[in-house]
Protein backbone atom coordinates (compact mmCIF):
# COMPACT_ATOMS: atom_id res chain seq x y z
CA UNK A 1 0.00 0.00 0.00
CA UNK A 2 1.45 3.39 -1.20
CA UNK A 3 1.33 6.53 0.60
CA UNK A 4 -0.36 8.37 -2.11
CA UNK A 5 -2.14 11.90 -0.71
CA UNK A 6 -0.07 11.35 2.69
CA UNK A 7 2.78 11.89 0.44
CA UNK A 8 1.56 15.94 -0.32
CA UNK A 9 0.55 16.13 3.93
CA UNK A 10 4.22 15.10 4.20
CA UNK A 11 5.52 17.48 2.28
CA UNK A 12 3.79 20.23 3.72
CA UNK A 13 3.93 19.23 7.52
CA UNK A 14 0.19 18.36 7.46
CA UNK A 15 0.80 14.88 9.32
CA UNK A 16 1.02 14.01 12.83
CA UNK A 17 4.27 12.79 14.33
CA UNK A 18 3.09 8.96 13.93
CA UNK A 19 1.81 9.31 10.42
CA UNK A 20 5.22 10.86 9.58
CA UNK A 21 7.27 8.22 11.15
CA UNK A 22 5.13 5.95 9.66
CA UNK A 23 5.86 8.08 5.92
CA UNK A 24 9.49 7.96 6.47
CA UNK A 25 10.18 4.43 7.10
CA UNK A 26 7.47 3.62 4.02
CA UNK A 27 9.69 5.67 1.79
CA UNK A 28 13.01 4.04 2.81
CA UNK A 29 11.37 0.55 1.32
CA UNK A 30 9.65 1.88 -1.36
CA UNK A 31 11.04 3.52 -4.80
CA UNK A 32 7.99 3.92 -6.50
CA UNK A 33 6.74 6.45 -3.55
CA UNK A 34 10.08 8.22 -3.67
CA UNK A 35 9.60 9.24 -7.21
CA UNK A 36 5.99 10.04 -6.34
CA UNK A 37 7.55 12.23 -3.48
CA UNK A 38 10.12 13.90 -5.41
CA UNK A 39 7.69 14.63 -8.69
CA UNK A 40 5.49 15.98 -6.25
CA UNK A 41 7.83 18.15 -4.48
CA UNK A 42 9.25 19.54 -7.63
CA UNK A 43 5.60 21.01 -8.74
CA UNK A 44 4.81 22.42 -5.18
CA UNK A 45 8.31 24.50 -5.39
CA UNK A 46 7.60 25.75 -9.10
CA UNK A 47 4.07 26.34 -7.57
CA UNK A 48 5.49 28.54 -4.48
CA UNK A 49 8.16 29.93 -7.11
CA UNK A 50 5.39 31.71 -9.38
CA UNK A 51 6.02 35.68 -9.32
CA UNK A 52 3.70 37.69 -7.19
CA UNK A 53 1.97 39.52 -9.05
CA UNK A 54 1.36 43.83 -8.00
CA UNK A 55 -2.26 44.79 -7.52
CA UNK A 56 -3.14 47.08 -9.93
CA UNK A 57 -3.10 50.43 -8.61
CA UNK A 58 -6.79 51.89 -7.59
CA UNK A 59 -8.11 48.78 -7.54
CA UNK A 60 -9.34 49.15 -4.21
CA UNK A 61 -9.81 52.86 -4.01
CA UNK A 62 -12.74 53.25 -5.52
CA UNK A 63 -14.41 49.97 -2.93
CA UNK A 64 -15.92 53.25 -0.49
CA UNK A 65 -17.13 54.95 -3.91
CA UNK A 66 -17.87 52.96 -6.58
CA UNK A 67 -20.54 50.51 -4.62
CA UNK A 68 -22.74 51.92 -2.21
CA UNK A 69 -23.76 50.23 0.85
CA UNK A 70 -27.35 48.41 1.44
CA UNK A 71 -29.63 51.45 0.76
CA UNK A 72 -31.82 51.80 3.78
CA UNK A 73 -35.60 52.71 3.33
CA UNK A 74 -36.50 56.04 4.41
CA UNK A 75 -37.19 55.92 8.77
CA UNK A 76 -38.58 59.06 10.15
CA UNK A 77 -35.98 58.36 13.60
CA UNK A 78 -32.89 57.53 11.31
CA UNK A 79 -33.67 61.03 9.68
CA UNK A 80 -34.10 62.91 12.64
CA UNK A 81 -30.70 61.40 14.10
CA UNK A 82 -28.39 62.04 10.90
CA UNK A 83 -29.84 65.55 10.62
CA UNK A 84 -28.69 65.97 14.28
CA UNK A 85 -25.51 64.61 13.45
CA UNK A 86 -25.51 67.20 10.43
CA UNK A 87 -25.56 69.66 13.33
CA UNK A 88 -22.70 68.47 15.07
CA UNK A 89 -20.17 68.42 12.21
CA UNK A 90 -20.54 65.92 9.79
CA UNK A 91 -19.94 68.66 6.40
CA UNK A 92 -20.08 65.93 3.96
CA UNK A 93 -22.61 63.43 2.25
CA UNK A 94 -22.22 61.16 -0.83
CA UNK A 95 -24.18 61.77 -3.69
CA UNK A 96 -23.73 59.14 -6.59
CA UNK A 97 -19.95 58.66 -6.71
CA UNK A 98 -18.89 61.82 -6.06
CA UNK A 99 -18.64 63.26 -2.31
CA UNK A 100 -19.72 66.56 -1.96
CA UNK A 101 -20.28 69.15 0.48
CA UNK A 102 -23.96 69.74 2.21
CA UNK A 103 -25.68 72.46 3.17
CA UNK A 104 -26.97 72.06 6.29
CA UNK A 105 -30.33 74.01 5.62
CA UNK A 106 -30.69 72.27 2.21
CA UNK A 107 -31.24 69.23 4.23
CA UNK A 108 -33.22 70.26 7.04
CA UNK A 109 -35.66 72.23 4.64
CA UNK A 110 -35.71 68.81 3.01
CA UNK A 111 -36.30 66.59 5.84
CA UNK A 112 -39.35 68.74 7.18
CA UNK A 113 -40.95 68.84 3.67
CA UNK A 114 -40.70 64.98 3.85
CA UNK A 115 -41.91 64.89 7.40
CA UNK A 116 -45.09 67.08 5.52
CA UNK A 117 -46.18 63.98 3.80
CA UNK A 118 -45.04 61.46 6.17
CA UNK A 119 -47.21 60.99 9.60
CA UNK A 120 -44.60 59.06 11.55
CA UNK A 121 -42.22 61.93 10.86
CA UNK A 122 -41.80 63.73 14.48
CA UNK A 123 -41.37 67.91 12.70
CA UNK A 124 -40.98 69.01 15.96
CA UNK A 125 -37.92 66.50 16.37
CA UNK A 126 -36.19 67.94 13.22
CA UNK A 127 -36.69 71.79 13.84
CA UNK A 128 -36.12 71.41 17.49
CA UNK A 129 -32.43 70.52 16.02
CA UNK A 130 -32.76 72.90 13.41
CA UNK A 131 -33.36 75.61 15.78
CA UNK A 132 -30.33 74.84 18.30
CA UNK B 1 -7.15 35.66 15.78
CA UNK B 2 -8.16 34.54 18.81
CA UNK B 3 -11.82 35.84 19.28
CA UNK B 4 -10.41 38.48 21.27
CA UNK B 5 -9.71 39.58 18.56
CA UNK B 6 -10.11 43.53 17.16
CA UNK B 7 -12.66 43.41 13.45
CA UNK B 8 -10.74 45.49 11.56
CA UNK B 9 -11.63 47.69 8.97
CA UNK B 10 -12.41 47.10 5.53
CA UNK B 11 -9.31 49.34 4.53
CA UNK B 12 -7.33 47.45 6.86
CA UNK B 13 -8.38 44.68 5.10
CA UNK B 14 -7.70 45.78 1.72
CA UNK B 15 -4.13 47.00 3.19
CA UNK B 16 -3.35 43.56 5.04
CA UNK B 17 -4.94 41.20 2.66
CA UNK B 18 -5.62 42.76 -1.22
CA UNK B 19 -2.32 41.52 -2.49
CA UNK B 20 -2.71 37.63 -1.46
CA UNK B 21 -6.77 38.46 -2.29
CA UNK B 22 -4.98 39.72 -5.66
CA UNK B 23 -2.66 36.48 -6.33
CA UNK B 24 -5.23 34.24 -5.56
CA UNK B 25 -7.69 35.27 -7.86
CA UNK B 26 -4.89 36.00 -10.73
CA UNK B 27 -3.84 32.25 -10.51
CA UNK B 28 -7.57 31.56 -10.51
CA UNK B 29 -8.65 33.18 -13.44
CA UNK B 30 -5.52 33.24 -15.35
CA UNK B 31 -5.93 37.57 -16.17
CA UNK B 32 -5.72 40.91 -14.66
CA UNK B 33 -9.06 41.98 -15.86
CA UNK B 34 -10.82 39.25 -13.85
CA UNK B 35 -8.35 39.33 -10.95
CA UNK B 36 -9.33 42.87 -10.15
CA UNK B 37 -12.91 42.65 -11.16
CA UNK B 38 -12.74 39.45 -8.02
CA UNK B 39 -10.73 41.31 -5.46
CA UNK B 40 -12.80 44.69 -5.48
CA UNK B 41 -15.51 42.14 -5.43
CA UNK B 42 -14.41 40.70 -2.53
CA UNK B 43 -13.15 43.85 -0.76
CA UNK B 44 -17.26 45.27 -1.10
CA UNK B 45 -18.45 41.83 0.42
CA UNK B 46 -15.80 42.42 3.49
CA UNK B 47 -17.05 45.76 3.53
CA UNK B 48 -20.41 45.04 3.78
CA UNK B 49 -19.47 41.25 6.00
CA UNK B 50 -18.05 43.54 8.38
CA UNK B 51 -21.14 45.15 10.28
CA UNK B 52 -22.38 41.86 11.56
CA UNK B 53 -19.25 39.87 11.12
CA UNK B 54 -18.42 38.28 15.42
CA UNK B 55 -15.17 37.74 16.37
CA UNK B 56 -14.55 33.64 15.84
CA UNK B 57 -12.10 33.05 12.34
CA UNK B 58 -11.62 36.01 10.53
CA UNK B 59 -9.17 33.95 7.81
CA UNK B 60 -11.70 31.61 7.40
CA UNK B 61 -14.40 33.97 6.88
CA UNK B 62 -12.31 36.13 4.64
CA UNK B 63 -11.12 32.94 2.67
CA UNK B 64 -14.92 32.10 2.99
CA UNK B 65 -15.97 35.13 1.00
CA UNK B 66 -13.44 34.85 -1.42
CA UNK B 67 -14.31 31.80 -2.80
CA UNK B 68 -17.79 32.78 -2.79
CA UNK B 69 -17.73 35.62 -4.50
CA UNK B 70 -14.62 33.89 -7.48
CA UNK B 71 -17.92 30.76 -7.65
CA UNK B 72 -20.65 33.49 -7.94
CA UNK B 73 -18.38 35.42 -10.78
CA UNK B 74 -18.05 31.64 -12.40
CA UNK B 75 -21.93 30.82 -12.30
CA UNK B 76 -22.70 34.95 -13.23
CA UNK B 77 -20.31 34.08 -16.33
CA UNK B 78 -21.64 30.58 -17.24
CA UNK B 79 -25.13 32.16 -17.90
CA UNK B 80 -23.73 34.50 -20.63
CA UNK B 81 -21.74 32.07 -22.30
CA UNK B 82 -20.95 34.43 -25.31
CA UNK B 83 -18.95 36.18 -23.38
CA UNK B 84 -16.54 33.47 -21.94
CA UNK B 85 -14.03 32.15 -24.00
CA UNK B 86 -13.62 28.51 -24.59
CA UNK B 87 -11.62 26.41 -22.51
CA UNK B 88 -9.27 25.44 -25.05
CA UNK B 89 -8.37 29.13 -25.88
CA UNK B 90 -8.15 30.14 -22.05
CA UNK B 91 -3.86 29.29 -22.46
CA UNK B 92 -3.72 31.72 -24.95
CA UNK B 93 -4.56 34.45 -22.04
CA UNK B 94 -1.25 33.14 -20.39
CA UNK B 95 1.05 32.77 -23.53
CA UNK B 96 0.38 35.61 -24.44
CA UNK B 97 0.82 38.27 -21.72
CA UNK B 98 0.42 42.13 -21.45
CA UNK B 99 3.58 44.07 -21.57
CA UNK B 100 3.38 44.26 -17.84
CA UNK B 101 3.30 40.86 -17.30
CA UNK B 102 6.28 40.28 -19.46
CA UNK B 103 8.46 41.80 -17.12
CA UNK B 104 6.96 39.40 -14.40
CA UNK B 105 6.34 36.31 -15.22
CA UNK B 106 8.87 33.28 -16.81
CA UNK B 107 8.07 31.35 -19.49
CA UNK B 108 7.84 28.24 -16.89
CA UNK B 109 5.52 30.05 -14.59
CA UNK B 110 3.09 30.29 -17.90
CA UNK B 111 3.11 27.26 -18.29
CA UNK B 112 2.13 26.21 -14.77
CA UNK B 113 -0.57 28.96 -14.87
CA UNK B 114 -1.70 27.34 -18.47
CA UNK B 115 -1.75 23.66 -16.33
CA UNK B 116 -3.52 25.46 -13.60
CA UNK B 117 -6.40 26.79 -15.63
CA UNK B 118 -7.27 23.34 -16.77
CA UNK B 119 -7.62 21.82 -13.65
CA UNK B 120 -11.21 21.14 -12.23
CA UNK B 121 -11.71 24.06 -10.13
CA UNK B 122 -11.89 22.41 -6.58
CA UNK B 123 -8.47 20.94 -6.84
CA UNK B 124 -6.95 24.63 -8.50
CA UNK B 125 -8.64 26.17 -6.01
CA UNK B 126 -6.85 23.70 -2.92
CA UNK B 127 -3.82 23.86 -4.67
CA UNK B 128 -3.41 27.36 -4.82
CA UNK B 129 -4.81 28.10 -1.52
CA UNK B 130 -2.51 26.40 -0.18
CA UNK B 131 1.06 26.68 -2.27
CA UNK B 132 -0.06 30.22 -3.38
CA UNK B 133 -1.59 31.29 -0.77
CA UNK B 134 -0.15 29.64 1.94
CA UNK B 135 -2.95 28.31 3.92
CA UNK B 136 -2.86 24.99 6.10
CA UNK B 137 -5.06 22.35 4.97
CA UNK B 138 -7.52 23.13 8.35
CA UNK B 139 -7.92 26.64 7.04
CA UNK B 140 -8.67 25.37 3.51
CA UNK B 141 -11.14 22.74 4.64
CA UNK B 142 -12.84 25.51 6.68
CA UNK B 143 -13.00 27.72 3.74
CA UNK B 144 -14.26 25.27 1.29
CA UNK B 145 -16.63 23.71 4.17
CA UNK B 146 -14.97 19.75 3.05
CA UNK B 147 -13.19 17.91 5.41
CA UNK B 148 -9.39 18.14 5.60
CA UNK B 149 -9.17 14.50 3.94
CA UNK B 150 -10.54 15.81 1.06
CA UNK B 151 -8.53 18.42 1.15
CA UNK B 152 -5.54 16.83 1.47
CA UNK B 153 -6.89 14.36 -1.55
CA UNK B 154 -7.75 17.61 -3.86
CA UNK B 155 -4.03 19.00 -3.09
CA UNK B 156 -2.13 15.85 -4.12
CA UNK B 157 -4.18 15.11 -6.82
CA UNK B 158 -4.33 18.80 -8.25
CA UNK B 159 -0.45 18.68 -7.81
CA UNK B 160 0.01 15.34 -9.88
CA UNK B 161 -2.56 16.56 -12.22
CA UNK B 162 -0.01 19.57 -12.67
CA UNK B 163 2.74 17.49 -12.68
CA UNK B 164 1.44 15.38 -15.54
CA UNK B 165 0.28 18.32 -17.67
CA UNK B 166 3.62 19.91 -17.49
CA UNK B 167 5.06 17.19 -18.66
CA UNK B 168 3.06 16.74 -21.27
CA UNK B 169 3.38 20.50 -22.53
Amino acid sequence: MHLEDRLSAYLDSELDATQQRQAEEHLVECAECRTELSSVAEVRDQLRSLPVVEVRAGTFEDVAEVVPLRRARFRPMAAAAAVAALVVGVGFGVAGNQSVPLQLNQVVEQHVARASSDPGFNVLQVQAVANR
Amino acid sequence: MASNEAIPTWEQVATDYGRVIYNFAYRLTGNRDDASDLAQEVLVRVRRGLATYRPGSFEGWLWRITRNAFLDEVRRKQRRPTTELPAEDRSALVTSPTPDDVLAETRLSDEMQAALLNLPYEFREAVVMCDVVGLTYQEIADAAEVPVGTVRSRIHRGRLMLRDALEAG
